[in-house]
């Protein structure tokens, strides 16, 4: 399971690996010692082979050696009649190798409807989202998977992300509604294609720290109007069917 | 968009409401205005219908994935034409196809009366109850404009089996069938309660052939699908939901034959109307059968409330038409009786003796695994075997009686002539059964039905030629004797047509039945097998993806003798979305067989199994539905002035002649 790891600066590129430290372990020195300098160094680099394999293969071994760090979490909170669709993109730096690491990302409990649109190979629902693998490659990667939950006029929904993030923006859409990230910062609204959206950044999320995202203003559909234009044409009927009946009736 | 179409459903169930309370204020008092008010409720009421089925229709096409009834049937991949059809492909769609059917047939009755004004208020009344049941389904019950909360990006899609041109029009032609049955049935209670008139008899005669042909075309339509689509080799299987639709058609075609009895001799006209009654509680029988959940099981049906309030429906419309039949039952007894025990009327009244005992047995065989199930708690199956072996009997009843029928006169045929008559189908019937059995054929009911197939044949030939004589003694040629003859007497004519399209049907049925050959092999690339004449080698498989489809195709060539006749590709597709696999048959149809391959399974080895089935004369059954088509067409043209053709009387006892209506 993928942990992310402390956040690190760019030019930092962590703790080097054991075999590039100077040091020489005293196992090389005995082995050199038993074997000769070439079958060493060909053993040597036999082992090697099999430990980067089974970086590539075991994330959970692997991210003890990587410096893996989540910059940017993108939330775009998109309002629908009833429900919102939130789409969240997460910018991921790998400063190793490329590899394969596993998450389990979890959402909030009522999202429906996963999609996974970049980054997230084979992913499967689990108890609290979902599980699936990253293909990392040296550099940033791009993870993008969007979900729905079902709201009412005013809702807050409860981000819980299970690794920190550097740093965390969310924008909303909808016309009347209105957002607000608790503990967090508003930034000047973006005005894409004629429509103002609002911004919020919140730095520093750790793991398991609860994001909460205060909206209000939904869409709410009113189902109303067509129970209640046939209600009004059923009293209109039955008016002038009364009437039809009773000037029947008072002719001779 | 949902909101559109749930106001178009509840103000149908309003407007159907108003309309019923005006037609029966009309029926009272015979007030104009009232019997008007009534009319234009059935007319908005079908606006409204159209209204609804535009707004699903324009949601499936939209995508509108909103409406669960849309995120249920489609989906973002699905084609156009099929997107349509998945109108029909679930059960809150089919039901508002049968309002939207029943709303047309409505506005084009209600045109069709204005010679019969009397006969509107009880019309309107009877299309709008049976109106407003339907509209309250929709409404409460089976509602296609039921919204989700969230939509889902995609549609489930239509189920893969529907995805087939056959069964883009079966469902739409069958219920024209089973909704058309509506308007005889309104058409019944009308002349129960006005009067069974010469108008009324043309109207229930034309309006029961429109709805017959349509439950005719639904049936080989259905038919022709289960054979192309399910990969089992049959196209009847005698399923529940196949004998909802046979019901009905054997009561509207014994209605159809007794109508001419009433006519010509104004006998059974309680009869009629009893065969009108049952032929629209079999169409919404057949309905309920289809979508209750009855059929799956006993528990489904007592979960599902729909399956409660169809039956409720059918307990009213049979209480209620019973009532009334015994209540009018003095407008009945004006009528004759037989004259004679050889006569066309007898013929006909055995026709349909045997017409509705056939339904009866087929009810009997249908609704008996839901009694026991009901008992018992045990599903007791009634297979093929049953309904095979009580049919085949009266299908050869009804064979005799289609070949004598034409032969015999009104009233009181001479034994002398009918003899005469008769004497040379039956001479070519007899030669020809002792033909076929020379020729090999040894199943009985295979030998039976293709000499009396030949007898019926003759008969309609020695109609014909009997018409010919008695013209060309007025001076006509040939040639113009038998196209006068024709176009004067297309109801006649179009009957016989029909028979012989009848026949062409039982004849592929009887013979794929009896005589169909298959086997099921394994072969390796470059094997061949052989079945019925033709060499089959198999060459290779393939598979491949689609967007949610994995494909497996093989590729066979056919010969017979060392003439090859093409190549032929038997596919398995495997569903990835609905979890389905569906096997793409390969058929080969001649006149006289169809090759009909099925690929059962390829191994890793490339070694494939297939099923190969030799099915004779098939093409004839879908032949035979284009001439009873033809022939229904020719019979419902209506008929010209007949200009100096001699009059036959059939009124007297001639063997035969040229005489109709």
């Amino acid at each position: 399971m993928w942990r992310c790891p402390p956040v690190r600066r760019r030019n930092d590129p962590g703790p080097a690996p054991w075999h590039r430290r100077r040091a020489v372990p005293l196992p090389a020195l005995a082995a050199v010692l038993a074997f000769g300098r070439h079958l060493t160094v060909t053993i040597v680099r036999f082992l090697l082979g099999i430990v980067s394999v089974l970086c590539a293969v075991t994330p959970a071994w692997a991210d003890q050696h990587t410096g893996i760090r989540v910059g940017l979490l993108l939330m775009a909170i998109d309002a629908q009649p009833d429900h919102v669709r939130i789409s969240e993109a997460l910018r991921v730096t790998n400063a190793g190798d490329p590899r394969r690491v596993s998450v389990e990302i979890s959402l909030p409990p009522r999202a429906q409807y996963v999609t996974f649109h970049r980054g997230v190979v084979s992913p499967v629902q689990t108890e609290h989202g979902f599980g699936g693998t990253i293909p990392l490659r040296r550099g940033i990667t791009e993870v993008a998977y969007s979900y729905a939950i079902p709201t009412g006029s005013r809702e807050a929904i409860v981000r819980v992300l299970p690794f920190d993030v550097e740093r965390m923006e969310v924008v909303g859409r909808g016309a009347q509604v209105r957002l607000a990230v608790v503990a967090g910062r508003e930034l000047t609204s973006v005005i894409v294609g004629g429509e103002v959206l609002p911004r919020w950044e919140i730095r520093g999320v750790r793991a398991g720290q609860p994001v909460v995202v205060e909206l209000v203003g939904l869409p709410v559909t009113s189902r109303w109007w067509p129970s209640g234009a046939a209600g009004g044409l059923a009293v209109i009927l039955a008016l002038g069917l009364l009437k039809g009946v009773t000037s029947a009736s008072q002719k001779p | 968009m949902a909101d559109l179409g749930s106001f178009a459903l509840l103000a149908g169930l309003v407007v159907c409401v108003y309309g019923v309370v005006a037609a029966v204020i009309g029926i009272r008092t015979r007030e104009r205005r009232f019997v008007e008010t009534s009319l234009r409720a059935v007319r908005a009421w079908a606006a409204l219908m159209v209204l609804a089925s535009g707004t699903l229709m324009f949601a499936l096409v939209t995508r509108h994935f909103r409406l669960e009834f849309v995120a249920a049937v489609t989906s973002r991949d699905l084609p156009l034409v099929y997107t349509v059809a998945a109108f029909w492909g679930g059960h809150a769609g089919s039901l508002l196809l049968w309002a939207l059917i029943l709303g047309l047939y409505g506005i084009v009755i209600l045109r069709g009366l204005r010679s019969s004004p009397q006969m509107y208020a009880p019309v309107a009344l009877v299309l709008l109850v049976t109106a407003g049941f339907f509209t309250w389904l929709l409404a409460f019950t089976s509602n296609p404009f039921t919204v989700m909360q969230i939509p889902p990006p995609d549609g489930r899609g239509l189920n893969p089996l529907l995805k087939n041109p056959w069964m883009s029009i079966h469902p739409p032609t069958l219920y024209l069938g089973f909704v058309g049955m509506t308007v005889p049935f309104a058409l019944a209670v009308a002349g129960v309660l006005t009067g069974l008139t010469a108008e009324w008899i043309k109207l229930a005669r034309r309006w029961m052939m429109i709805a017959w042909i349509f439950l005719t075309l639904g049936l080989l339509f259905g038919a022709k699908w289960s054979y192309v689509v399910l990969g089992w080799g049959g196209y009847w299987a005698w399923d529940p939901v196949e004998n909802a639709a046979l019901m009905p058609w054997l009561t509207s075609t014994a209605f159809l034959h007794s109508i001419q009895v009433q006519e010509r001799r104004g006998l059974l006209g309680a009869w009629n109307v009893s065969l009108m009654i049952i032929s629209f509680v079999l169409a919404i029988f057949g309905t309920f059968l289809t979508r209750s959940g009855v059929m799956s099981s006993v528990h489904a049906f007592a979960d599902s409330s729909i399956g409660v309030y169809f039956l409720i429906f059918l307990g009213l419309v049979l209480a209620s038409s019973g009532w009334l039949l015994l209540a009018r039952w003095d407008r009945f007894r004006q009528g004759g009786s037989l004259d004679a025990l050889l006569s066309r009327e007898s013929a006909f009244l055995l026709n349909n003796l045997v017409l509705v005992a056939a339904a009866f047995v087929i009810f009997t065989g249908t609704v008996f695994p839901i009694i026991a199930e009901a008992f018992t708690g045990d599903r007791i199956n009634v297979g093929p075997p049953y309904f095979n072996q009580v049919m085949a009997p009266l299908v050869i009843l009804l064979l005799v009686l289609m070949g004598t029928a034409p032969l015999l006169a009104w009233r009181k045929a001479d034994a002398q002539s009918f003899g005469r008559a008769v004497s040379a189908p039956a001479a070519v019937a007899i030669l020809a059964g002792l033909g076929f059995a020379a020729l090999g054929v040894r199943s009985p009911g295979a030998l039976a039905v293709l000499a009396l197939g030949l007898f019926v044949a003759g008969a309609v030939a020695v109609e014909l030629l009997h018409g010919v004589r008695i013209l060309r003694t007025h001076g006509e040629p040939a040639a113009v004797a038998v196209g006068r003859l024709l176009l004067n007497n297309r109801r006649r004519y179009g009957g016989y047509v029909v028979h012989l399209g009848i026949l062409l049907i039982l004849t592929g049925v009887t013979m794929s039945s009896a005589y169909a050959t298959q086997v099921q092999v394994t072969l390796r690339p470059g094997e061949q097998t052989s079945l019925g004449g033709y060499t089959l080698r198999y060459h290779d498989a393939q598979a491949w993806r689609l967007p949610g489809l994995q494909i497996t195709s093989t590729t066979v060539s056919v010969s017979t003798g060392p003439r090859p006749l093409g190549l032929l590709r038997p596919q398995h597709v495997y569903h990835e979305v609905q979890d389905q696999a569906t096997s793409e048959i390969a058929l080969r149809s001649t006149w006289w067989n169809d090759l009909y391959l099925v690929l059962v399974g390829v191994s890793p080895d490339r070694r494939a199994t297939f099923r190969i089935i030799v099915n004779p004369l098939v093409t004839w059954i879908w032949f035979g539905g284009g001439v009873i088509l033809t022939g229904t067409l020719i019979a419902l043209v209506p008929a010209t002035r007949r200009r100096d053709v001699p009059e036959v009387r059939r009124d007297v006892a001639v063997p035969a002649g040229a005489k109709a209506q």
